[in-house]
């Protein structure tokens, strides 16, 4: 394969790679994915709009009304804490690392 | 829903008078047509009396907030066009910028294919007109269709860029693991030059077995019909580009073989 070749090959794959692909990233999109159409709360306002040139949101997630919350709480974090390690330096990053920080207790 | 996607790297080869001509007949058939725009130029949107520059809604936005999940979003981007049974989902200038807006985000070349799931059961068929050019746009119509027609016009230098398409097209299969049959269709045959005969005689010795046995000779009703944003047939039935086109479509369409 011709380096040319090789660059655009790696180009086709992450255009055509799906999330659900790969599990974790699934359940997280399906996660998110209810909230998506939701516009974003006063207090994210700023970080969302930090955010838009790299493509992305801050989506407020409700607490669930359920007997469990702390533990769907906790989960949400961790699964959050996979996607967070995707995004670059960012006011968005931080924010996000604090959030889990504080429902994980840590 | 059937998927064809109209698509050459090199512009000016006949990509949005085939869509439209080919989605005419179509809907003359009785089909329910979606046509595509993806190229930032909008000719396509144009071609329909949309400005491209002034839609507040277009493919452009199914890229973003994951609208591409909501169908209703996607039924009141669509425009009307000049006949019932055909819908158009119409381009933006801002378009130009969707490569840098999402580049290093994974699965963006399937926005369209997701997009197009949600409506399938509105319409029979769904003609995406391509920009000329490879990145992320062009990558979506790869991904999304079910068959590829690449209009190349009869001269030498269009060839170079049938080689280049041909090229991107064995790639996209190679990412996605699946074969997408191809058709190439010479345009803008005009029998009295010589570089559309050499050309064409070029083009059946390198592409025998992808290479649509008729061409679409240069007709002038076609951009008369643009003209009145009306599609060709309505404009004339019988004329030259026509016939041609209704030729291309019982082949594409697998009544001749």
């Amino acid at each position: 394969m011709s380096g040319n070749t090789d660059v655009l090959m790696g180009y086709f794959d992450s255009l055509l790679t799906t999330v659900d692909e790969d599990p974790r990233k699934a359940i997280v999109s399906d996660l998110l994915a209810g909230a998506a159409a939701q516009a974003p709360e006063e207090e994210y306002k700023p970080v969302a709009t930090d955010t838009i040139a790299l493509g992305m949101r801050v989506i407020a997630l409700k607490p669930p009304l359920k007997m469990n919350a702390v533990a769907i709480n906790r989960i949400t974090a961790l699964r959050l804490l996979h996607v967070v390690q995707t995004i670059p330096p960012s006011r968005l990053k931080l924010h996000v690392l604090s959030c889990c920080a504080g429902v994980l207790d840590v | 829903m059937k998927i064809w996607s109209i698509s050459n790297q090199k512009g000016g080869v006949g990509k949005t008078t085939s869509v439209v001509s080919l989605g005419g007949l179509l809907a003359d058939q009785g089909h329910r047509v979606l046509l595509v725009d993806l190229d930032p130029h909008g000719s396509l949107t144009s071609y329909f009396g949309q400005d491209p520059d002034g839609l507040e809604r277009s493919l452009y936005h199914l890229f973003f907030e994951q609208r591409w999940r909501n169908v209703d979003y996607i039924r009141d981007t669509l425009k009307a066009t000049s006949l019932p049974n055909v819908s158009m989902l119409p381009a933006t200038t801002s378009l130009a910028t969707l490569e840098r807006q999402v580049s290093g985000q994974d699965g963006m070349g399937l926005v369209l294919a997701r997009s197009l799931a949600q409506l399938w059961d509105d319409y029979d068929y769904a003609l995406l007109d391509t920009p000329p050019i490879l990145g992320v746009l062009l990558v979506n119509a790869l991904a999304a269709c079910q068959q590829l027609v690449i209009p190349t016009q009869t001269e030498h230098l269009a060839l170079k860029g049938l080689e280049r398409m041909v090229h991107t097209l064995k790639m996209v299969m190679k990412s996605q693991k699946r074969e997408l049959p191809y058709t190439i269709v010479p345009t803008l045959f005009d029998r009295r030059t010589s570089a559309s005969l050499t050309s064409l005689k070029e083009m059946r010795r390198t592409y025998q077995g992808a290479l649509w046995d008729e061409a679409i000779p240069v007709d002038t009703r076609l951009r008369d019909a643009s003209h009145e944003g009306i599609f060709p047939h309505q404009l004339d039935p019988n004329t030259r580009g026509v016939r041609a086109y209704r030729h291309l479509l019982a082949q594409l369409s697998g009544e001749k073989r």
